[in-house]
């Protein structure tokens, strides 16, 4: 079943945005975290970075259904996941799909 | 070390609570900038040692605060300080330092207040993250 992801179309970005833990992002990922209260999904991502590196390109999943969400991340849409970490909780009201090309997260739009 | 209220060193109008000071030390302009604005933004005073490092780094240690976050570059400057903080603070004083970027080959001083994010687990790392966030929301 195909689900639907939220993506703001920004188609880019003029400013690069760097979390704490090193992770860069773009002003569409900066504007979803914040309109969606939603930070904590670049801290879990961040927190995968010392082993998501060695990676060029990741899709990077938050799968919301109902107050849960699975977060996981492959190198493409149809290949196994390399990380997964289930969120037994969350009051984020959108699924998401996000790259992380060379470190930066961004919406597919971005791309 | 006892929370406390403080003055900015460089600005006498401006207060700082422990409880909810967070210091930053990245020698990139660009990172100085970001995690400026994303801290001030969660409700955290931020003190920001960049700001005048000649002035500010060799107070580093001495500056209250709940937590501190800091480039691997800055680490370096203040290694030697690390090393006699360590030595010097109660265990239970420490307070700790979060050196970014955290990657497996950086090597740290090995000391529970000094914390190189690759070495934890990612559910710990994404807890201390929201921990910092929480505390900004202490009135």
């Amino acid at each position: 079943m195909s689900r639907d992801y939220f993506d703001p179309i920004f188609n880019g970005t003029e400013t690069v945005w760097k979390h704490p833990c090193g992770l860069l992002y773009t002003d569409g990922v900066r504007c979803f975290a914040q309109d969606h209260a939603a930070y904590w999904t670049l801290d879990v991502v961040a927190s995968y970075l010392p082993r998501l590196k060695k990676y060029e390109f990741l899709v990077v999943y938050f799968d919301v259904d109902e107050n849960k969400c699975q977060f996981h991340v492959r190198e493409d849409s149809d290949l196994p996941n390399v990380v997964v970490q289930e969120i037994p909780f969350t009051d984020l009201d959108v699924s998401v799909k996000f790259y992380l090309i060379d470190g930066m997260l961004m919406f597919p739009s971005d791309y | 070390m006892k929370p406390c209220r403080y003055i900015d060193p460089l600005d006498y109008s401006r207060f700082y609570d422990s409880r909810k000071t967070i210091i930053i030390g990245f020698s990139e302009p660009e990172t100085r900038r970001n995690n400026n604005e994303s801290f001030r933004t969660m409700g955290l005073d931020v003190l920001d040692i960049y700001r005048n490092q000649t002035l500010l780094l060799p107070q580093f240690f001495k500056l209250p605060c709940f937590i501190r976050l800091i480039d691997y570059a800055t680490y370096l400057r203040l290694e030697d300080g690390f090393q006699w903080y360590i030595k010097t603070a109660e265990s239970s004083d420490l307070i700790p330092t979060v050196v970014y970027p955290g990657y497996e080959r950086v090597s740290l001083l090995d000391n529970q207040a000094i914390i190189n994010p690759a070495n934890i687990h990612p559910t710990l790392l994404q807890g201390l993250m929201s921990h910092i966030r929480n505390v900004g929301r202490l009135e």
